[in-house]
């Protein structure tokens, strides 16, 4: 009872300072608490912000990828379609000379025929010489 | 007077004026010749040996499928370029949706987030609870007052 009695003394002596620690550490707590709120707070919004960085950079590299793969496969086309030119230039080529050898063959010895072959193709008049 | 007759004749002669052409060089229809070794030549002009008539016409044969061959070749070029740029803006459309995507997200996910801390902070007993509080300190803090003064004295 006596511990009691002291503890109330103190109490009604000391009841202005003891009354301001609460207070300060109160306010302590409440700013400590304010500051972790904030705290996580920004932590999750920081999460959030490298998720959005982590998303665009994602979307620039399949891109990137995207492009490169474009690029090769018209390269690819190009080279193709090249080689096609190249192969129907040969066939136009051999079509043309086969038919220059049938020619030959055909008109070498007939001046006549082969006049006639010309004024079909280009619309000329033959002239035939006169008789001897 | 007589210059009023040139002035007239002259004004005349530039009123009636009519240009003149000169007639075209007459040439007559082409003509091709049948021309046996060691005979006379016709007339003036070019002769050919056979393999070179041969390649005039196999050439004149050809024209249409060279045409052809390069008209082919050319679409095919155009349409691989076409589909390449096709291809390549699609890819571009796609990405710039996934980035604003993002960035959408981004947004919502922020409007969560301060939405939870705005709970947080404005969250708590309700305003009769506080009325209550306030009271009851006030009654206590005015007795504990009481209480001092009279200590005090």
């Amino acid at each position: 009872m006596g511990v009691l009695t002291n503890i109330w003394g103190f109490i009604q002596k000391h009841w202005q300072a003891i009354l301001l620690v609460v207070v300060l550490a109160g306010g302590y707590a409440w700013l400590q608490h304010q500051q972790s709120t904030f705290a996580t707070t920004l932590q999750q919004i920081d999460a959030s912000h490298q998720t959005e960085i982590d998303q665009i950079n994602k979307a620039r590299e399949t891109e990137k990828a995207q492009h490169e793969a474009q690029l090769e496969h018209l390269q690819q086309s190009l080279e193709r379609i090249q080689q096609e030119y190249s192969q129907a230039q040969a066939s136009i080529i051999a079509t043309q000379t086969a038919q220059q050898k049938q020619i030959v063959q055909t008109y070498s010895n007939d001046s006549v025929g082969l006049a006639k072959l010309l004024a079909d193709k280009f619309g000329f008049v033959v002239v035939l010489p006169p008789a001897q | 007077m007589k210059r009023f007759i040139s002035s007239l004749l002259v004004v005349s002669m530039l009123a009636t004026a009519v240009p003149a052409y000169a007639d075209d060089v007459p040439i007559g229809p082409p003509v091709v010749a049948p021309l046996d070794k060691g005979r006379p030549a016709p007339f003036t002009g070019v002769l050919l040996s056979p393999p070179a008539v041969a390649q005039i016409v196999a050439e004149r044969d050809s024209v249409a499928a060279r045409i052809a061959a390069e008209v082919y070749h050319q679409a095919q070029i155009d349409d691989a370029n076409r589909r390449f740029d096709i291809d390549s803006l699609t890819s571009t459309c796609t990405t710039d949706k996934s980035i604003l995507q993002a960035q959408v997200d981004e947004g919502k996910r922020q409007i969560v987030i301060l939405n939870d801390q705005l709970k947080k902070t404005t969250s708590g007993p309700p305003a009769t609870l506080w009325i209550g509080l306030g009271a009851v300190a006030g009654v206590a803090l005015t007795v504990l007052t009481v209480f001092a003064v009279n200590q005090v004295k």
